[in-house]
């Protein structure tokens, strides 16, 4: 089968993975404590009118019809509506997704930015002065919480000079590019470090390696075989990290946005469970459980692609 | 070297747009070494019109549905756009013109008479009309929360700018209820949209209309063009954000990007500068309710010793500048409020171990106390009690639940204590006995007909000093059942910017956006 049967089995894994994450999402917002009657109809509603809206939402109902229900709903693409405002949730998180996109795909250009150079480097300079300075940043990066690093970036960088704006997104190009650049910083100062760690341990491997040694005795050295040789190789682990850190960021998002109050997924979530608009809270979380296995499954075939020996080994 | 290329053009981009700004505000802000001035376009609302006005909450909106009101920031938003008939003072005791320029009752208080200020329109350009008041009616009534608010209404005629309400019985209440948020105007049929339609982009007389909004995001508000008043709004855009970061709200303040933070946290207000904290006339009231359903508060003994124990002075150390001893169990500060006619609860541990001695928990008794985990003050105040009634023998354990499970289980009367703040939604005291009465005598269990009783006697009584009777009696009531118990009496808090003028908040914390001008 080789490649193309090992994408089209890994796409055919994430079905009963969907279908455990739907089934995890409902029954966590099952458990969880509160009356959803009481969310929709009002603090000071009797119990005649709690009553009324169970039996209207079906809140009465079986576990497992209210279950099938939520399942055959979101099949198709109806996560139900909010609590609160009445409106679809597929609508309210399609409000917020881009302002998301915007910072996550900010935030890994920037981590990218920083960390392949740095990762390069490092392993191009192993054990020496450069690499122990940027092992140290990277630990500084780590040991730095993003909500503390967004407010120090707040109060040093935006207050300051003025040049971007202590919070908010706004509606021109420019404006929207001011708004995501720090708290996308924030975010790139979180992950680089995983992503220097990672593209500097593989690139030590690959340089150990046999055909490096080859490759340089046959006179190919410098650049072009960093390029060509080195980082080619080491790229497949790189991706996996890059992915994974995605998947970090997707939930450092969370924080980025509720520390700077930009108007996405992260801060819907924050703010609808805060509200305990259940199912707002059921539709982010169920975004972000498919964007991760989105985004691995894609990293799995990027490195299929990349990486000739995946065939082999699976 | 393509790297670097990269890296540089990102920045660059980054500080082009920073230094581009955004040249479509009419608003700039400008750090003026520690003061932030605020420089203001004019347009033809008056000279100290236009502008944008950002406001910052850390609640979330609930939506358009004037009944489903359950936070501030609805009631606050609501009455921008859907406006009463009539508003509240910010002395927290009157009742001033809103869509009505005048009022009238006749002598026997069954019709009262409305005249609405010429040019009273629907932000659609229709005038409002005693049609449009009758429909509205009709959609208060059926509200699950309020909709008993307005029984006294049996019908609705006028024409013209008169507006006349025919009442089945006097009501002393009912002015206030038609001055808060809940007794907005909407338009009949909700002007021909479907319901769900209408609240999704809803049409009113207030002196904003709907630009964007969005659950727990951003509202954008700018000017009803038909508006009666053209002077207001004095801001040609408001918006109002959520911020559920307390230091990112400071930060938006500081930077001049936001010029209002709504409620401030008392535990943060020391951090701004004192002249940009407004502080309403105290207004809220702190209190633990005792589950009188079930054992040991079910025993009166119990529950007064508890308040004997009480150390209302370390709580008001505690809690700081902003919060006092408590006057009694009712929000004061409001129109017919009265204390009680005996001393309120004070510390006395002799008298609260004698009481506990001749109780059923004589010997010491255990009591779980539920509190809003996500709420600083009561996290504080429930530690104090614990220390408290450790004193007495009474072993307090203390559950730190998220706020609806929290609500949940004191709706349900399902915890020994809990502990809750509260305040009124518009000016008179029957707001804060409605909301005693919806939360079974504030999560306690205590029966509440007599309090029903009361309140119908209050609502029909003749003179204000027959109102302040019967509010005394309840006060009285309250400290002789000590089934829920007034820790502590406190201020709201606003942050606001020091050029803005026109900003007055009722005691409350609820204010009007149309009257505030940027600059002054």
């Amino acid at each position: 089968m080789g490649r193309f049967g090992f994408v089209a089995r890994r796409l055919l894994q994430t079905i009963p993975m969907l279908f455990g994450i739907v089934l995890v999402v409902f029954l966590v917002l099952q458990i969880t404590p509160g009356d959803p009657a009481r969310q929709i109809a009002g603090l000071r509603a009797s119990e005649a009118d709690l009553e009324e809206v169970r039996q209207e939402l079906g809140l009465n109902d079986p576990i497992i019809a209210q279950y099938g229900r939520y399942v055959g709903n979101v099949l198709q693409g109806d996560l139900g509506y909010s609590y609160k405002s009445r409106k679809p949730v597929a609508d309210i998180i399609g409000d917020r997704i881009s302002v998301t996109v915007w910072l996550l795909s900010t935030g890994v250009l920037m981590t990218l930015l920083i960390s392949v150079p740095l990762g390069v480097i490092a392993a191009l300079r192993k054990d020496r002065m450069a690499d122990h300075a940027i092992r140290g940043f990277g630990l500084l990066g780590l040991s730095m919480p993003a909500f503390w690093t967004g407010v120090i970036l707040l109060l040093l960088v935006a207050l300051p000079t003025g040049w971007f704006p202590a919070g908010g997104f706004g509606d021109t190009f420019g404006e929207k590019l001011r708004a995501i650049f720090l708290p996308a910083l924030t975010l790139a100062i979180g992950s680089s470090p995983f992503i220097i760690r990672g593209l500097r341990a593989a690139m030590i491997s690959v340089m150990e390696s046999d055909y490096i040694s080859t490759a340089r005795s046959i006179g190919v050295a410098g650049g072009r075989l960093v390029r060509r040789f080195v980082l080619r190789n080491a790229a497949g682990p790189g991706v996996t990290l890059v992915a994974i850190e995605i998947g970090y960021l997707l939930f450092g998002a969370v924080v980025i946005e509720t520390t700077f109050a930009l108007p996405g997924v992260g801060q819907g979530l924050v703010i609808a469970a805060q509200g305990r608009d259940l199912p707002s809270v059921q539709g982010y979380t169920l975004l972000f459980a498919l964007v991760v296995v989105a985004v691995y499954l894609l990293s799995d075939i990027v490195t299929a692609i990349l990486d000739p020996r995946v065939e082999i080994d699976t | 070297m393509r790297f670097r290329t990269a890296i540089a053009l990102m920045v660059l981009m980054a500080l082009l747009a920073a230094a581009c700004g955004d040249s479509s505000s009419d608003t700039t802000t400008a750090d003026t070494g520690g003061t932030t001035e605020t420089t203001v376009s004019t347009d033809d609302r008056g000279d100290a019109g236009g502008g944008t006005l950002t406001a910052v909450r850390f609640e979330s909106f609930d939506g358009w549905v004037l009944d489903s009101a359950a936070a501030y920031s609805s009631y606050q938003t609501h009455q921008a756009v859907i406006e009463p008939l009539m508003r509240f003072g910010a002395d927290g005791q009157s009742i001033e013109p809103g869509l009505a320029e005048s009022w009238d009752y006749d002598p026997d208080g069954l019709t009262i008479t409305f005249t609405l200020h010429e040019g009273a329109n629907f932000s659609n350009g229709d005038p409002v009309t005693a049609e449009d008041v009758a429909f509205s009616l009709d959609i208060w009534n059926a509200g699950p929360n309020f909709g008993g608010s307005w029984d006294a209404i049996v019908g609705v005629t006028g024409e013209g700018q008169e507006i006349v309400l025919e009442l089945a019985y006097p009501d002393n209440t009912l002015m206030a209820v038609l001055a808060s948020s809940i007794s907005g105007i909407m338009p009949k049929d909700f002007a021909g949209m479907t319901e769900d339609d209408y609240y999704n982009d809803p049409i009113g007389a207030g002196a904003f209309v709907v630009d964007e909004w969005s659950i727990g995001g951003r509202i954008v508000l700018t000017p009803n063009e038909f508006y009666y008043d053209p002077e207001r709004p004095y801001v040609d855009e408001l918006i109002l954000d959520v911020v559920t970061d307390e230091t990112e709200r400071q930060i938006l303040f500081d930077s001049g990007e936001a010029q209002i933070i709504e409620y401030l946290s008392p535990t943060v207000a020391p951090q701004y500068d004192p002249a940009d904290v407004y502080v309403c006339t105290v207004h809220s009231v702190e209190h633990i309710g005792l589950n009188v359903l079930r054992p040991p508060f079910d025993d009166p003994l119990v529950r007064r010793a508890v308040a004997y124990a009480i150390d209302y002075d370390a709580i008001d150390a505690a809690l700081g500048e902003y919060f006092g001893l408590p006057s009694g169990i009712l929000s004061p500060n409001i129109l017919n409020w009265a204390p009680p006619s005996k001393p309120y609860f004070s510390r006395d541990l002799d008298m609260a171990n004698d009481l506990l001695a001749q109780s059923s928990a004589a010997g010491g008794t255990s009591a779980e106390l539920i509190y809003d985990a996500g709420n600083a003050l009561d996290t504080l105040v429930v530690q104090i009690i614990q220390a408290n009634l450790a004193e007495i023998g009474i072993d307090v354990s203390l559950s730190a639940l998220e706020t609806g499970a929290f609500l949940d289980r004191a709706f349900s009367i399902d915890a020994d204590m809990t502990i809750w703040n509260y305040g009124a939604i518009s000016p008179n005291i029957s707001d804060p006995l409605i909301w005693i009465y919806a939360t079974g005598w504030l999560f306690s269990g205590q029966e509440t007909d007599t309090l029903f009783d009361q309140f119908l006697a209050y609502a029909d009584a003749a003179t204000n000093a027959d109102m302040q009777a019967i509010i005394t009696e309840v006060q009285d009531g309250a400290i002789d059942e000590a089934a829920a118990i007034a820790v502590a009496e406190g201020s709201y808090l606003h942050a606001v910017n020091q050029n803005l003028t026109g900003f007055e908040s009722a005691p409350w914390g609820l204010y009007y956006y149309d009257t505030i001008a940027l600059g002054g």
